[in-house]
């Protein structure tokens, strides 16, 4: 079941999303990394920033709310954890949380010529201090600006994808800006925000400004995909949001998605990658369909007359 | 750390809380005192996406059925309830065993554990590993009432002395747990004390330990939801070998850590999953 996302081929259309397994270690231990379509690391950040934010987490009715921490510097996954996710054979796209245009493109420019980076992946969800704070993916102009200048600096070989939230306002003109700058897919969606009050104090829980992942938002995620892909056909799709389970991802491909990630499937179930990829194979070998690709977009197709 | 699909052989009301014996012929033989399991809850199509927890009670090499695995559960939220409620031959989908176990003395010390509800489950398999050391055990064990006490009888067993508080005196003295400290850490000389309970308990242990030249040892109260390193909501504020503090995850460097480690100036954060859904916000 190959897909590609640009030019980076990939042996499954099954990946584990940003942040939800760490580095790998852990999931190594239960599954070979070789077997992921790939595996997209926590958001990178230049600086170390242990204390300013308490990593949190709360479940929700089917999502989990969890407060955003800074992810490893780059410095230690260049360091200990790419050489090693190399030896694993595992498919790497680095995600970089950059907190203004030049961090990312000075985040893109340490990993230039680095082995075993087989795409970079912006998470402009974050704030980018350069605008008050304002998430980069609220601006086309931020968004294109922070993908044009990691083009530049990034081997053509590596792919680019600018990751995009599902429920930002201008969601098909930041995707469109994106592509214009050079992104060659676009990562739909990251989580998006949510709240708790606690029942008893009726105040906001610790998690009072989270990000609420999970099949809770993948009716979201999937309707973010649809809409992307009916506007811009030639981009490929990285989708995240929800995927449990085989039937989920197939409904990502068959909305646009050239591959899909799996979340907070994995955190619940950390074999769940595999289960997804053998379910979707075996439903794509029931429909008596060759190869992924021949799902995607369908949704837009009109069913066809027997 | 493995996955299985464990099968439930038994199950036992102890006061307040469920036993639960199951098969996991994988994870039982790499068990060591101290570490955890985590299970998924609520079946293949729960709303429920955390998975819960538990520190492993015993771990029996060999049986009638291979390996098991005995957990204590508090049935205090809709997943520990949903858990709770397996029976017999039921399959529970289990990873561990998860995080480090607790460092052992080289030489035969004076041990002191204790423990509060049911968390003091996962302090009896250590307990018998000292033994085998030829180290005195000393126990003391605490709970708001004799219905929320676990293992009064098995650490008779095991113990040079048993302490028992309740805090309405429905069992042995009243009061907290901590309340014995001082008295039973000076009669048995200790060297080491192990603790599994609270945040509350365990920061009073550190520090009565610390204050009397005892290293200390701590089982971390964190809620694990993965239990396989990605959700950072075991997150456990602590000092590094560099002497700075950091954030570090209980599934992976816990969920025992040493007492003069762990840092008090932030709250323990994974404590909110507990805290929310005993509020019944998310049902299976
Ligand atoms: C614990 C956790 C950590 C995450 N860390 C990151 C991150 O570092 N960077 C990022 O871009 N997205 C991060 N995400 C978002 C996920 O990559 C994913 O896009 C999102 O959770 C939606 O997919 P899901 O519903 O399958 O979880 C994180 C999500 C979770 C639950
Ligand atoms: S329990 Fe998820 S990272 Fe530790």
């Amino acid at each position: 079941m190959r897909t590609s996302l640009g030019s980076l081929v990939l042996s499954s259309p099954v990946l584990v999303a940003a942040g939800c397994a760490g580095t790998g270690r852990e999931l190594a231990q239960l599954i070979p990394l070789a077997h992921l379509g790939g595996l997209v690391t926590p958001s990178a950040v230049l600086h170390a920033d242990a204390g300013s934010v308490s990593p949190q987490l709360a479940e929700t009715p089917s999502g989990l709310l969890t407060a955003r921490v800074p992810g490893p510097t780059l410095a230690g996954l260049l360091g200990d954890d790419l050489p090693w996710l190399a030896r694993q054979r595992a498919t790497v796209i680095v995600s970089l949380g950059g907190q203004s245009v030049d961090e990312f493109e000075l985040l893109a420019q340490q990993l230039r010529g680095v082995a075993g980076v087989s795409g970079l992946e912006l998470n402009l969800a974050g704030p980018d201090l350069d605008a008050q704070g304002t998430p980069f993916e609220e601006s086309p102009l931020r968004a294109s600006a922070v993908t044009a200048r990691v083009r530049r600096v990034t081997p053509s070989h590596v792919p680019v994808l600018a990751r995009l939230s599902a429920h930002i306002a201008d969601l098909v003109e930041v995707a469109r800006a994106c592509m214009t700058a050079g992104a060659d897919a676009l990562s739909l969606s990251g989580s998006i925000p949510g709240m708790l009050l606690d029942a008893q104090t009726l105040r906001p829980v610790p998690v009072h400004s989270g990000w609420l992942s999970g099949p809770a938002i993948r009716p979201v995620g999937l309707r973010a995909v649809y809409r992307v892909r009916a506007a811009l056909p030639a981009l490929p799709i990285l989708a995240a949001g929800g995927v449990m389970t085989g039937p989920d991802a197939l409904q990502y491909l068959a909305a646009g998605a050239n591959a899909v990630c799996v979340g907070t499937g994995a955190l619940r179930d950390p074999l769940a990658p595999i289960t997804v990829h053998n379910a979707l194979a075996a439903s794509l070998a029931e429909r008596r369909l060759p190869s992924a690709r021949d799902i995607m977009g369908c949704a837009h197709a009109p069913i066809p007359a027997r | 750390m493995i996955r299985e699909s464990a099968q439930v052989a038994a199950t036992r009301r102890v006061g307040e809380y469920t036993v639960l014996t199951m098969t996991a012929p994988g994870i039982a033989p790499l068990a060591r005192p101290g570490q955890a399991v985590t299970f998924a809850v609520g079946g293949a199509q729960s709303s429920l996406l955390a998975r819960r927890g538990c520190a492993i009670f015993r771990a029996q090499e060999r049986g009638v059925y291979g390996g098991t695995l005995e957990i204590v559960v508090d049935a205090g939220e809709p997943g520990t309830r949903w858990l709770a409620e397996r029976r017999r031959n039921d399959l529970l989908d289990v990873i561990g065993p998860v995080g480090r176990g607790f460092a052992l003395p080289r030489d035969p010390v004076s041990c002191l554990l204790i423990g509060a509800g049911w968390r003091s489950a996962g302090l009896f398999g250590l307990a018998e590993a000292l033994h085998a050391r030829g180290c005195r055990v000393d126990i003391i064990l605490g709970a708001a009432t004799a219905e929320r006490l676990f293992g009064v009888l098995e650490a008779r067993r095991e113990s040079a002395t048993l302490t028992v508080l309740t805090e309405d005196g429905s069992m042995g003295a009243r009061g907290q747990a901590t309340d014995a400290l001082d008295e039973v850490m000076a009669r048995g000389d200790t060297s080491v004390v192990y603790a599994s309970g609270p945040a509350g308990l365990l920061r009073t242990v550190a520090e009565r330990a610390r204050e009397r030249g005892a290293v200390s040892q701590l089982i971390v109260d964190v809620s694990l939801a993965c239990g396989s390193g990605g959700c950072l909501g075991c997150a456990v504020w602590v000092t590094g070998q560099d002497g700075n503090p950091r954030w570090v995850r209980a599934c992976v460097e816990g969920p025992t850590f040493r007492g003069d480690v762990l840092r008090w100036d932030r709250p323990h954060p994974a404590a909110v999953l507990t805290s929310l859904s005993r509020d019944g916000s998310a049902a299976p």
